[in-house]
């Protein structure tokens, strides 16, 4: 069985390193990433696992709109600051925030604040080029975007496909552990901004948002815990698994209930009608709020 | 633990080998790019691209991809699927409640009035890991794209 199952997995590597099509930039890229995996800097975890799990986790843009739809003004002090782009020196930090900015440009972004566009641009293209995968990051489109207030929307688009694009490259490419640290990158900064927003006004509702990530949270549980092969990870891992005591209090439970669909204009439309309970108590969010700080300010803030 | 890795990993080459000449055969980058168009007050999370091949016999399930797809609760999202000409096959889009698949909770097939529907647009209550499966209706062979985003405000 076990014999079948490798066969299985180097036969899909083989054919989905063989139907690759590349042009030059990213034959570059491709042999940069490839040299680091052949040196060892890359660790092979099972990755049709994480294909699996990856997809379980939130986009950038995804948490950035939850954040601009929650109604809190908008403040750039929450942000991690662009300059911090060249400090950061080696690929899992510069992933990690390579998402983080992602989420900050989104919300920047979704708050029509694009006289701020352009400095977290300039982060993010930065990072592409230390990632390998500037030739999927289109900054000159997105700089000349940013200058008009009014192409936020294209500026959004444009933005999240070229994600989406690094994303499937580094996956394809072996690397899919900095596409996970991309996103646990996201994660953190949209969980920051969710605990400023409670900072700023504490209520039931942005308290259960935060203990609704738990869904999320575990997910990421897993995914380190395959990470942790990569010596580099095993400080990380265990600053989650601090997280996962926190969450360990958090209750959910759902209470499914039959969904609405009605047609609308010759579209269907479906109202989901699941209830969701969340245990948890204001003191609960403050320690999952802050060890989420204490990453953040580890991985993201401290790397000069 | 190991037992779910290991299924995990079945199910996941299984995927990848049956997409494996998805490349070589299914080439979608225009009507992705038709798709975003179709997407409208809706911003892009990510997409889907989607090649099956056909149902080998009638009394087997279709071919499908699945993937976990974690929406936020009080989001509107809506799913569009788009065909390429080159195939018979029609994409069909199901959300299911969770990765076990234990209910369906929209679909763009109505079995019963047999009316397709290019797109749902689906208001989750929860905050949740649901399940996102592709399949060609009727079993046929297609390629197409997926498209999952959510509403702007």
């Amino acid at each position: 069985m076990k014999k079948t199952l490798y066969i299985a997995l180097a036969a899909t590597a083989l054919l989905n390193f063989g139907s690759a099509c590349s042009d030059s930039a990213q034959a570059d890229s491709e042999k940069k990433l490839m040299d680091e995996s052949a040196s060892g800097a890359a660790v092979q975890i099972n990755r049709e696992v994480l294909e699996e799990l990856i997809h379980t986790l939130p986009q950038p843009i995804e948490m950035a709109d939850i954040i601009a739809k929650s109604g809190m003004d908008f403040s750039k002090e929450i942000l991690v600051p662009s300059d911090n782009a060249a400090s950061y020196k080696e690929k899992y930090a510069q992933s990690l925030a390579f998402g983080a900015y992602g989420v900050d440009l989104g919300y920047i972004n979704l708050n029509d604040k694009s006289l701020y566009a352009l400095e977290y641009l300039e982060s993010i293209s930065k990072l592409s080029k230390d990632l390998s995968v500037d030739q999927f990051f289109d900054y000159s489109t997105l700089m000349e975007l940013s200058k008009n207030k009014k192409n936020a929307d294209s500026l959004i688009a444009i933005s999240t496909r070229n994600f989406n694009q690094i994303d499937q490259f580094l996956r394809e490419k072996q690397r899919g552990e900095l596409s996970v640290l991309i996103l646990i990158g996201a994660w953190i900064e949209g969980m920051h901004m969710f605990g400023e927003i409670r900072k700023a006004n504490p209520n039931q509702d942005i308290t259960n948002r935060i203990g609704e990530q738990k869904v999320v949270f575990e997910n990421i549980k897993i995914l380190l815990e395959k990470l942790s092969s990569i010596e580099e990870l095993k400080p990380m891992k265990a600053d989650f698994d601090m997280l996962g005591k926190a969450y360990d209090k958090v209750g959910i439970s759902y209470i499914y209930k039959e969904p609405i669909s009605k047609e609308v204009n010759g579209e269907l439309v479906i109202i989901d009608n699941t209830e969701t309970k969340v245990e948890m108590t204001p003191a609960d969010a403050d320690a999952i709020s802050q060890q989420i700080e204490t990453i953040r300010t580890k991985y993201l803030l401290k790397q000069k | 633990m190991f037992a779910r890795t290991l299924l995990l990993s079945v199910a996941a080459a299984t995927t990848l080998l049956l997409t494996s000449s998805f490349k070589d055969k299914c080439e979608s980058d225009g009507i992705y790019q038709k798709a975003l168009t179709k997407i409208r007050d809706f911003n892009l999370i990510k997409d889907y691209r989607v090649y099956l091949k056909r149902q080998k016999k009638a009394d087997e399930p279709a071919p499908a991809l699945y993937f976990p797809i974690t929406l936020n609760r009080g989001e509107k999202y809506r799913f569009y699927g788009l065909e390429t000409p080159e195939y018979e096959g029609k994409i069909v889009i199901t959300i299911y409640n969770n990765m076990k698949r234990e209910f369906q909770v929209a679909t763009t097939y109505n079995k019963t009035t047999k009316t397709k529907y290019e797109a749902i647009e689906f208001k989750s209550s929860t905050t949740g890991t649901f399940c996102i499966g592709f399949t060609f209706l009727d079993g046929k062979e297609g390629c197409g794209v997926g498209i999952a985003s959510f509403r702007k405000e």
